[in-house]
């Protein structure tokens, strides 16, 4: 089963209940909403959540060419459009 | 028109899950009939794919999907929960190199991979690694794919609950004069569209929504629709039970995000 490093690669997606973390070599982008209940799935769901965030944090850490801010995204070209 | 491709990638990597033979994906369509092209200029380099658990049109114009059809049931959906794990965008391999998307294509390009089949309905991890084809996949705004699209697909799950199962089409609509493209191959829709019909009721229609950093969307008919995205999404069904319009929840368009 394929794991997810952050930033490591332009591939991997993970979900943790409702939550995407979708990994980016220049972003990992999160998207959905979790709700962690207070129970034995919360607990698991929290777990999951922490381990994934631990991951991020170590990452941009020990990132020792850790930029103030990102590149812009690269722009999108205008074309005629081919249906119209 | 299109091809039906066969089973024909070569595979190195577990990971990357191989296109299944057409006819399996017959009942993944109403009546049996796959969504049709009413734009002869949409037909143009088109390929058709089938997975286990949806089927998908794609473009080389475009170089992503132009529909991709699904077929939730109440029971699909419950394994569906149970299938959470990490999965990985990949290019479709089944497809020529010229006509398909690649990763970098949507790299730091500053618009989400938006899934048209999401792969919160994938049944077990063989459908829901497919979902990740980029087959399945047209560039959304972070504001529509993280928004007001994930509230509609939320959506649609709770009507398949409620009414057992429902057939669902997916797609992206590419309207005005000049489109915008991403790495310089890959065509950014205009909005994204989704067609429902639900066998229970008889209910047919669709939403729509702009593919912009404001996204506005409408309910409409799927005769509209057709009308609109040159995408018939069920052949299968009737003008009648296409005209009208039936019972989709509006989910808002924005949330203070």
């Amino acid at each position: 089963m394929p794991t997810m490093k952050p930033y490591a690669d332009d591939a991997a997606a993970m979900t943790i209940g409702d939550l995407t973390l979708e990994n980016g070599q220049d972003c990992v982008a999160v998207g959905g909403s979790l709700d962690l209940t207070r129970d034995k799935a919360g607990l698991a769901h929290a777990r999951e959540l922490k381990a994934a965030v631990d991951a991020i944090v170590h990452a941009l850490e020990s990132d020792t060419a850790l930029p103030d801010k990102v590149a812009p995204p690269k722009a999108t070209t205008e074309v005629k459009n081919p249906f119209g | 028109m299109f091809r039906y491709l066969a089973v024909l990638a070569v595979l190195t990597s577990p990971a990357i899950a191989r296109a299944e033979p057409t006819a399996s994906c017959t009942p993944l369509f109403a009546n049996g009939q796959a969504p049709a092209l009413l734009n002869a200029r949409l037909s143009e380099r088109t390929h058709a794919l089938c997975y286990r658990a949806y089927a998908a049109l794609d473009s080389g114009i475009t170089r992503g999907a132009l529909w991709s059809a699904e077929h939730p049931t109440a029971a699909s959906l419950a394994a569906a929960r149970q299938t959470r794990r990490v999965n990985l965008f990949q290019p479709e391999f089944a497809l020529p190199s010229a006509d398909r998307a690649e990763l970098a294509d949507y790299a730091r390009s500053g618009f989400d991979r938006g899934h048209m089949t999401p792969s919160g309905d994938m049944p077990d991890p063989v459908a829901q690694q497919q979902s990740f084809s980029l087959a399945n996949i047209v560039p959304q705004t972070a504001q529509l794919n993280r928004g007001v699209w994930e509230r509609i697909e939320s959506a649609v799950r709770t009507m398949v609950k409620r009414q057992g199962e429902a057939y669902v089409v997916t797609g992206p609509a590419f309207q005005g004069a000049n489109l915008q493209q991403i790495g310089g191959r890959v065509l950014v829709p205009s909005s994204t569209w989704k067609a429902i019909y639900v066998p229970a009721t008889g209910d047919t229609g669709a939403w729509s929504c702009t593919n912009t950093v404001m996204p506005e969307c409408v309910v409409l008919s799927v005769t509209d629709l057709a009308a609109q995205t040159g995408v018939d999404p069920f052949p299968g069904l009737s003008q009648s039970v296409k005209a009208t319009l039936g019972r989709l929840p509006v989910p808002r368009s924005s949330r203070n995000r």
